[in-house]
Order: structure tokens, then C-alpha cells, then sequence
């Protein structure tokens, strides 16, 4: 074990293997963001399976069922395009958020950091402060340090099992769900998944919390692409700080030689991924700007202005001048906005219904004599909307086509009729493949029309 | 101020490190593909195709097509982590060098 107190901090030593990172707790204005941010996404993430939409589960992903209810929207496995496009969208938001402004999503938005910051703040309020927290570690097994450490991981259990219920309650509906886990009458893949998922939060959010960030996150390891010299980055001023060192309090630093930088080393104690700011930007910097306040603090404490570390940008310290926008942060917002406008025009244009045409795989044509050549398919009408509509279906393609089976039917609302439908056509026109073309109308007025092209087949030459 | 003898957040050793890259990054790609693959397949087909009475519900199907695709995104990582050649630092690697 090195030893390490206060006075003789010795850097370079952070790094052995068997030193670890004790954050101590911090405040000031991004210690109160982030517990803000962890109250609004928690919040809103418990919440969110409980809200309800026209008498439903406003968001609700049916597994069984396989339909999403996002609001007022029901997305069937059909508009999994819709899902793909929002996730890339996502994805791209966070690019062009961390070419702006680093990474604020792993320092305050990322569920990693914010259950990280909910399972800290049950240890705190239990345990105590860092000091505290490290002397009961090291205490023999008291009543009052099992009482405290029996206490943490009750509260530690609950949130977790917690989490992992909310989790579920988005696939499987939650109200019953709730009411069958309390009468231990709950489906066994739902228990599962709630155990599941509930152990998850418990090992990553409070035991393995920034090493998941460090060595887990892919992320982490990738988002310095996105980066340049324009990026708001949580750095230290060296220019104003260096040299650093310690001083008596009133002495005459500048007569000393000494920059701002008292060396009282609260960035590297604060900082949850154990890294010293001052050697400039590090991979594992989350960017939680704990250092950030923890300076300031001591900055007011030895009366020097604040923001020795602080959010700024390569070329602000170089006293260049800053462009938001450059040609990352374009480009980033180029495919943005393309893909928002796709998505939202093919979202406007979404058909509310959908026709599927599947051949009869048995046999290609049958030919039933005079009345000519006859096809078989299977065609599977789906109405997305919440209401029945009547339809009809046409088909067109070949001279003299006609359909042998029912052509108006009413498909209820959110479901799927799967019909059998026999086709035929004179010998004289079905001769070998030919396309035609299956449309579904409804008849109420309310305007659906829906195409979907199949293929007719024939012998290969009129007898 | 660092003198606890409990570590909180100890590093971590490579194969550690290998392990729990490949346990976090297969479960990201085996959640998307399974997306993916629920978009298009029924997960009663893969019910049906497994037979096994206590396993017959739609639930289960996109659970056994999950731990499958995480099975075999780890194993693949698994394989390749074996198989792709760190550089040598031995005395031979230093006598080639020269």
C-alpha cells in the first residue's frame, strides 16, 4: 500500500495497480446539475410506464403482442424502419453534441453516470461523508456498522429491483405486472428480467460505477474522433496555474514564483475516474466537471478568481478564437437535419394500413379447364389504425383476371386478416409469369389505399 | 488522503478488462440484432422450432433468441481475442529489431 497522505501526495503514483479512487463528495454548480439531471431522467424514467394515453399505457413495448405504443402512435414490426432511423439519430445527436461540448452526455446524462450518482448519494446519506465512509470501512463489525452497511444495501436492493420492475414495465403492462409481482403471481420471464435487469443496476451502479466508463464503454474509447480544437473540453489553465505549488496563506505568490495552483490536489481527489486534470485531457475524463467545482471552492477559499479549471477549448487557452461553426459541426447538423426531415416525412406519409401477398408455395398454377388457370396466395391485410374498416380488394395485371373468393371484408381495428385468395385468368392470357397487382380500398371514405405487386404464373405455353 | 486499505474502484487486470469488454460490448450488439431479428421473425418460430413444453410462450422466444445472439457475439469475441497476436517484447523481438 503507498503511502500517501495529504502534504506528500506523490503523483505518477495514481496509477499503480493496487491504488484505488476514493471520490470525495463535492459541491457547487455542476454538483447540483448533475443531482438536478439524475432527479429529471430517473424521474422521468420510473414515471414513463406509469403515464397513459387515450385509456392505455402511453408507452408500451408489447412484445407478445408485437406493436409499440409510443403516445398516440402504434408501431407495428413492419415500421421497424422507423426505430432503426430514430436510433441513428440518436447516435448522431450525441456526435454533434460531443463535437460542441465534449462529453456531456457521459457527465450528466448517461445511465451509467446517473444511477452511479443515485447509488453514491444512498451510500452518503448512510455512510457519511468520504472520511466517514473510509473509517467505517476499517472498523471492526460493530452493531452500528452492521446496522449502517445492512441499511445500505436494503436501500441499494430496492432501487435496483426497482429499476429493474420500471425496466419491464415498459414491455409488459404495468399495472398487472405490478399487482401479479405482489401476489408472487407473476409470469416467470417477467421475475427474470426484473432480477435481471435489477442485478444489473445493482453491480454496475454500486460496485463497478467508473470502470465501466473506463474500461467497458466503447464510447469512451471512441468519442476522442469527435473532438477538436474548438470543443468545450474541462481543462486546466496551466498557463495561469503553472508553477504550482504550495504557500502560506497572505505570502506574496507571484514574489514566490508561483502560479494560481496551490497544489492542494482536491481535482485529483474529487475526480470519480482517478486522473489529475491538470496533465490535460485523459480518455477516462467523464467530463462530471467535479474538478471543476472543486477548484472553484478553493479558489474562493485563498481569494484568487475562480476557474483555474474550467470548460473551455484548446484554442481559447491558446487565445485563438473559437468557430461553432466548422466543418465537423456542419456536417454533423447536415445529416441531422436530412434525417429528421426523412423521418418526419416518411412518419406524415406512413401507411395506415398494409397489404402482404404471399404465393401458395404447393403449386405454381392448377388448370381447372374451361374456366382457364387459377393462382392460390395468401394475402394478410393489416389495419395499424385504432379503428374496423371495411375493404375491398381488386387485382389487375392480365386480361380477364378475376378473384374467385370474397372481395369486401372488415378488418378491426389493430389487427391482422389473413384471407386465402384464389385467382384465375383465361388460358389464352396466362402464359408463363406475368406481374399483377393486388389493391386494397376501404369503403368508408376514410381513404386507404394500399398496392403490393405478385406475380401470376402460367404454363410455359398456351396448349 | 488516500489510506484506506479497502479499495472502492481497484484497477483492473487485463483479464478482467477482456472480460468484462466482452460481456458489455456482445449484450449492446446481441439488444440491437435482436431488435433486428424480432422485426422480421416471429419469436414463436424459434419456440416452435425448440419444442420444449415449459419454454412455449412468445416470451420466451425473444429471450432464448437474445441469450443466443449474446452467447455468440462472446464466443466470437472470445475467439478473436485468443487468436489476434500481441507484438513481442521479448530479447528476440529486440535482436530482430537491430
Amino acid at each position: 500500500m503507498a503511502k500517501q497522505s495529504g502534504s506528500n501526495f506523490q503523483y505518477g503514483q495514481l496509477y499503480r495497480s493496487e491504488d484505488k479512487v476514493y471520490p470525495r463528495e463535492v459541491s457547487g454548480r455542476f454538483a447540483r446539475l448533475r443531482r438536478l439531471a439524475m432527479f429529471v431522467l430517473l424521474g422521468a424514467f420510473y414515471i414513463g410506464p406509469w403515464l397513459v394515453w387515450d385509456g392505455r399505457q402511453a408507452i408500451l413495448f408489447d412484445l407478445p403482442a408485437r406493436k409499440f405504443y409510443i403516445l398516440g402512435m402504434t408501431l407495428w414490426p413492419q415500421d421497424f424502419v422507423y426505430l432503426a432511423l430514430l436510433l441513428i439519430i440518436l447516435a448522431v445527436s450525441l456526435f454533434f453534441f460531443t463535437a460542441l461540448a465534449g462529453r456531456l452526455w457521459c457527465g450528466f446524462a448517461c445511465p451509467q453516470t446517473v444511477w452511479t450518482e443515485a447509488f453514491t448519494w444512498i451510500e452518503m446519506a448512510v455512510e457519511g461523508n468520504r472520511s466517514q465512509r473510509m473509517k467505517l470501512d476499517v472498523a471492526p463489525w460493530t452493531v452500528d456498522k452492521i446496522r449502517k452497511k445492512a441499511l445500505k444495501q436494503f436501500l441499494w436492493i430496492a432501487l435496483a429491483l426497482f429499476t429493474g420492475f420500471s425496466f419491464v414495465g415498459y414491455f409488459s403492462a404495468v399495472r398487472p405486472l405490478a399487482i401479479n409481482l405482489v401476489n408472487f403471481e407473476a409470469n416467470a420471464w417477467a421475475v427474470f428480467w426484473v432480477l435481471f435487469y435489477g442485478f444489473a443496476t445493482y453491480g454496475n451502479a454500486g460496485y463497478m460505477r467508473e470502470q465501466v466508463c473506463k474500461y467497458m464503454c466503447p464510447y469512451a474509447r471512441f468519442q476522442g474522433a469527435m473532438f477538436d480544437h474548438d470543443t468545450l473540453i474541462i481543462s486546466y489553465d496551466a498557463e495561469r496555474g503553472e508553477p504550482r505549488g504550495s504557500r502560506r496563506r497572505g505570502s506574496d505568490a507571484k514574489a514566490q514564483g508561483l502560479g494560481d495552483c496551490i497544489d492542494c490536489t482536491m481535482c485529483v481527489q474529487v475526480c470519480p475516474t482517478g486522473i489529475d486534470i491538470r496533465e490535460g485531457l485523459q480518455y477516462e475524463c467523464i467530463a462530471c466537471a467535479a474538478c471543476i467545482d472543486a477548484c472553484d471552492t478553493i479558489m474562493d477559499k485563498v481569494g484568487s478568481p475562480r476557474g483555474l479549471i474550467r470548460y473551455s477549448t484548446e484554442h481559447a487557452l491558446e487565445h485563438k478564437s473559437y468557430r461553432l461553426w466548422r466543418p465537423r459541426t456542419l456536417v454533423y447538423s447536415a445529416i441531422l437535419v436530412l434525417l429528421l426531415t426523412a423521418m418526419v416525412t416518411s412518419m406524415a406519409l406512413r401507411k395506415p394500413a398494409i397489404l402482404d401477398v404471399i404465393r401458395d408455395r404447393n403449386a405454381l398454377y392448377r388448370d381447372v379447364g374451361r374456366q382457364g388457370i387459377e393462382n392460390s396466395f395468401t394475402v394478410r391485410v393489416i389495419n395499424k389504425q385504432n379503428n374496423a374498416h371495411p375493404f375491398t380488394l381488386s387485382v389487375s395485371g392480365i386480361e380477364g383476371l378475376k378473384i374467385n373468393t370474397d372481395t369486401d371484408f372488415v378488418v378491426e381495428g389493430e389487427s391482422v386478416m389473413t384471407l386465402p385468395v384464389s385467382l384465375t385468368a383465361p388460358h389464352e392470357s396466362a402464359v408463363g409469369g406475368n406481374v399483377i397487382n393486388f389493391e386494397l380500398r376501404s369503403t368508408d371514405g376514410s381513404n386507404i389505399y394500399v398496392t403490393e405487386e405478385s406475380r401470376f404464373r402460367g404454363p410455359a405455353e398456351n396448349r | 488522503m488516500q489510506d484506506s486499505d479497502k479499495p472502492a474502484l481497484p484497477e483492473w487486470s487485463r483479464d478482467t478488462q477482456k472480460i468484462a469488454v466482452l460481456t458489455w460490448i456482445s449484450f449492446l450488439i446481441a439488444a440491437a440484432f435482436t431488435m433486428l431479428l424480432f422485426a422480421f421473425i416471429d419469436p414463436l418460430v424459434i419456440v416452435d422450432a425448440i419444442n420444449v413444453k415449459w419454454l412455449e410462450s412468445s416470451n420466451s422466444g425473444y429471450a432464448i433468441g437474445f441469450f443466443f445472439l449474446w452467447a455468440n457475439g462472446w464466443a466470437a469475441g472470445w475467439l478473436t481475442l485468443r487468436l489476434v497476436r500481441r507484438k513481442r517484447h521479448g530479447p528476440a523481438a529486440k535482436i530482430r529489431k537491430r
